[in-house]
């Protein structure tokens, strides 16, 4: 099988690419340009090489075309900025495993495409190791997050990320970041996805996910993260908000979730759901004094919004205030477990239909402290739909290119959450396939 | 929801669990590894290439099947294939005293007919004296022919939850001339589990799982990339349920 063992060859001298900064071309820059800006093609054949001459601060321009090659960005304050969203694409091949991987602070990537590769499009971690990606823990002890600081400020903007076999936008031990304008569909995991932080300063804004199996998670992300005016629709779960033991500083807590379009995440051409969920709008699973405000939640054959405990870790304190919920099998559930019975929690302000059990609300009063701790009741989860593989899922329509005066802050922005409105169920419409 | 990154090695731990009152005094029986392995964390490039041995699989979709299965005074040997998307399997068995049958399982249950010899490759089915059963989770055979169909996904696991969950790096070793390293891998209680290996060759297939079934001998899994298609599985299997 010769084609297969070209396939072998190709993919093991990519992978060790992908590991680690890709020794210069001899031939490549050997300065950084005098404006500061480093060009692919113009002043560097490949996007690595580009990033490996420029200095802190530089700015690597993309040209377009399909870049066969992982980026690892080491160097601070680097913008990463293709000159259009839609021709500039880094493209995995299946082969690959990470689109772009930065583990520098300060850093932002902008205005191209990434696609097809086996873990994700634009990961951001602190988690290094000599410039790169660090090691795991040693025996049965845990890696201590202390050792691997959070990487402080990044943004990721005007990105489109498609099948990829974990998440579009990963932001994993980071603070000070924002994820903003831009597209994730046909993931196996979540389209979009920030976790373990606590402090974390990070905002998801004006984003579309669908056809993923989860368009937007969080897990073990906490206060201050703002996710806001986004688009979660057609995918298998539209939001979840988690407490999960398998990272550090459980539990998930003190997320504002507000001006979110959660609709119709009751898609079956999309990868399956680990544990087989489906047909769920925003889910909060043992997460704490979350908010969720101001959303338009429809169209959800189990709940719009469900909110449960995550083994031993309660839902306490969250609140639903001022959503509009429609078309959902339940507008909103309360399924905590008899073993991780919340408390605290109240709704106030929403315009629903249907609650679970059906007299939550009579208990969930927000003026007097919220709910005493209770259990809740199971949902009858119909079967989930069989799936498709990640690669299979379509790919997505052309996305609209960076604007010339858009910032290029690799920060948090300010957000004025108390001027998020419900948003209206076109919201970015023109960006969606589904 | 990244649970789902150990999935394989939760239906291993039952396997494993489901066998330990073999032991003698009911504690885990020690690793299988030599004692000059000395496991060390995986490094990035390792965590991801454990991160993809299942999606690999997957993308193999048939592969060729051997397995050693370890039972109640006995030791199954299985060749044949299985089809790791549609989750059907057919291969011949052999006892340890020369008896030999052909075999055929999914999810659901098993079909087991007997042959007079040993047959000249995988034979077709024939189409009839097939004794039909549901798979008993329990059962060392029955275990083992489950994990044989888990051991794809149609998706990559979370190298940096592998890495911080304590993922090691046992030996480099060869399976069919193949490099390949092996593996321990976190499981379902986020540690790893020293009974279950795995062992990923150097563009991150699964091509071995060992595991430590309470035996004097683990159960070895081990696949090889074919072009050879699979076996359709008759009918009466088709049609049992779960």
């Amino acid at each position: 099988m010769p084609a297969r063992r070209l396939a072998a060859v190709v993919a093991v001298a990519l992978i060790a690419l992908a590991g680690c900064s890709a020794a210069p071309d001899p031939e490549g820059p050997s300065s950084t340009s005098p404006d500061g800006v480093v060009r692919v093609p113009e002043d560097a054949a490949t996007i690595q090489e580009a990033v490996d001459a420029a200095a802190p601060g530089d700015v690597v321009e993309v040209g377009p075309g399909v870049y066969e090659e992982s980026v690892s960005i080491t160097t601070e304050g680097l913008t990463l900025r293709g000159t259009d969203r839609n021709d500039v694409v880094i493209d995995g091949g299946g082969l690959r495993a990470n689109g772009v991987v930065v583990t520098a602070s300060g850093v932002a990537v902008e205005n191209l495409t990434v696609r097809d590769h086996t873990l994700n499009g634009v990961l951001v971690t602190g988690l290094t190791e000599e410039g790169g990606l660090a090691r795991g823990s040693d025996g049965y002890t845990r890696l201590d997050p202390d050792d691997y600081p959070p990487l402080q400020g990044f943004a990721v903007r005007y990105v489109t990320a498609s099948n990829n076999g974990l998440y579009g936008v990963y932001a994993f031990d980071t603070q000070h970041g924002v994820i903003e304008q831009s597209y994730a569909s046909g993931h196996a995991d979540s389209g979009f996805y920030v976790g373990q932080c606590e402090d974390c300063d990070i905002v998801v804004r004006d984003n579309v996910a669908e056809f993923n199996a989860i368009g937007y998670e969080q897990t073990n992300a906490s206060a201050p993260v703002a996710v806001v005016g986004n688009r979660f629709t057609d995918n298998r779960v539209g939001a979840s908000l988690l407490s999960d033991y398998q990272e550090a500083f459980v539990p998930q807590r003190g997320t504002t979730f507000a001006g979110n379009l959660v609709a119709d995440n009751q898609q079956a051409s999309t990868p399956e759901v680990a544990y087989g969920a489906f047909g769920l709008g925003i889910a909060v699973t043992g997460g704490q004094e979350d908010l969720l405000r101001r959303n338009l939640v429809t169209g959800h054959p189990v709940a719009g919004i469900q909110i449960g405990s995550s083994e031993d870790i309660p839902p306490d304190g969250t609140r639903v205030e001022e959503n509009e919920l429609h078309g959902n099998a339940v507008d909103l559930a309360y399924t905590a477990s008899a073993r991780a019975p919340g408390a605290g929690l109240c709704a106030a302000g929403n315009t629903l239909q249907t609650t679970s059990p059906a007299d939550l609300l009579s208990s969930w009063d927000c003026t007097a402290g919220g709910s005493p701790r209770a259990a809740g009741v199971e949902l009858p989860r119909p079967a989930a739909p069989s799936g498709i593989p990640y690669r299979e899922v379509a790919a997505p329509p052309r996305q609209p290119s960076m604007p010339d005066d858009a910032t290029g802050v690799a920060e948090a922005p300010q957000v004025d959450l108390d001027g998020v409105a419900v948003p209206s169920p076109e919201l970015f419409a023109d960006r969606a396939r589904g | 929801m990244i649970g789902r990154a150990v999935a394989v090695a939760t239906v291993l731990v039952a396997v494993v669990a489901g066998s330990t009152a073999c032991t003698a005094d009911g504690s885990a029986p020690s690793a299988s590894a030599s004692a000059s392995a000395s496991p060390r964390p995986v490094t990035a490039d390792e965590a991801e290439r454990l991160a993809v041995a299942r999606l690999r699989a997957y993308e193999a979709h048939v592969m060729a099947l051997e397995a050693r299965v370890p039972v109640a005074d006995d030791t199954l040997q299985l060749t044949g294939r299985v089809d790791l998307r549609t989750h059907e399997a057919t291969a011949v068995v052999e006892t340890g005293d020369g008896q030999w049958a052909l075999l055929q399982w999914t999810l659901n249950g098993k079909a087991l007919v007997p042959l007079a010899g040993e047959p000249d490759g995988l034979p077709a089915p024939p189409a009839e004296g097939w004794q039909v059963t549901g798979l008993v989770p329990d059962e060392p055979l029955d275990g083992a022919l489950a994990v044989v169909l888990s051991l794809a996904s149609d998706r990559a696991e979370n190298p940096l939850l592998l890495r911080q969950n304590g993922a090691q790096f046992v030996r480099s070793d060869t399976v069919d001339g193949s490099e390949v390293d092996v593996f321990l891998a976190p499981g379902a209680d986020e540690h790893t589990d020293p009974r279950i290996r795995y062992w990923v060759d150097d563009e991150g297939l699964l091509r071995r799982v060992d595991a430590d079934t309470g035996y004097d001998e683990p159960l070895v899994i081990t696949l090889t990339p074919t072009k050879d298609a699979a076996v359709p599985v008759i009918p009466q299997l088709q049609a049992l349920a779960g």
